[in-house]
């Protein structure tokens, strides 16, 4: 089962830290920029 | 897209990629290999969203390219594009690797379909890293829209390359999954196609957003340059009190 739990949670993990870096990205940009 | 719109997609893509988890660590062992089998439902998934995004890339490319059709858009769509095909690149090599691990016996082999695989990741972090190359904007623009397209040109051929060469690498997923692993399989993984494909498009609006809020802090931070540059060379001079 290693080798599929190691599969399914490294997939998890990368796509929501990417969706979570690429949120906080537009924040951090909307910030920066008044009226946006 | 309101910010409404965007919210309840990234709801449905989340469940829909939840369904597929359920559904691919519930499926049952096989004979021939065993639990490993159930990387079916993210696995081709993954591979399938690397070809689409990959090719949404070309295709803004080829309409920024099109003098009629040529817009900013295009060129920001194409980039947010290819940032999450790198992404879904790495984790089908990733998934990938870590199948072949119990099933080849080997993490990595330069089989034809995982080494084009490698290469379109390399394609594509090369595209990345030429949109980061200052300079004239609508001449960056060009020159990764050609880039994008030429590159693009490996997502046939590494999805075909298992019927053109003898490969280590299984043929068709879905015609394997419905000849030797029945209907759950193939259930499992076309509910995995869609999922992935709908989170795709979520990430899509997110990442386009980013490009367009950096796009225009770029072109805000390029104006107060200019202006900071002008103010030193040409500064205002008081006005001289007379009397």
């Amino acid at each position: 089962m290693g080798y599929v739990a190691a599969g399914y949670s490294i997939t998890v993990v990368v796509l929501a830290g990417y969706a979570l870096r690429t949120v906080a990205r537009a924040r951090a940009l909307r910030r920066r920029l008044p009226g946006s | 897209m309101t910010r409404r719109a965007t919210n309840i997609l990234g709801v449905v893509a989340i469940a829909m990629v939840a369904t597929t988890i359920g559904l691919g660590l519930s499926l049952p062992r096989t004979v021939e290999q065993h639990e490993y089998s159930r990387l079916i439902a993210i696995h081709p998934p993954l591979a399938w969203v690397s070809y689409v995004s990959f090719g949404v890339t070309a295709l803004a490319s080829a309409f920024y390219l099109w003098p009629r059709t040529r817009s900013r858009y295009w060129d920001l769509l194409a980039g947010a594009s290819a940032e999450i095909s790198a992404v879904f690149t790495a984790l089908t090599l990733i998934t990938g690797s870590i199948w072949g691990r119990p099933t080849w016996g080997v993490w990595w082999v330069w089989d034809a379909r995982l080494t084009l695989t490698a290469l379109m990741l390399a394609l594509l972090l090369g595209y990345l890293a030429l949109r980061r190359v200052p300079g004239d904007v609508g001449a960056r623009g060009k020159r990764s829209a050609a880039v994008a397209l030429a590159s693009a040109m490996v997502i046939p051929i590494d999805h075909f390359a298992v019927d053109w060469w003898t490969t280590l690498h299984q043929d068709s997923s879905i015609e394997r999954a419905k000849d030797t692993l029945g209907g759950p399989f193939v259930a499992a993984m076309l509910v995995g196609f869609v999922a992935f494909t709908v989170f795709y498009a979520g990430l899509l609006v997110l990442r386009f957003r980013v490009e367009q809020l950096e796009d225009r802090f770029e072109s805000d931070g390029l104006d107060q340059a200019l202006a900071a540059r002008r103010a030193e060379a040409f500064p205002r001079r008081e006005p001289e009190v007379v009397g």
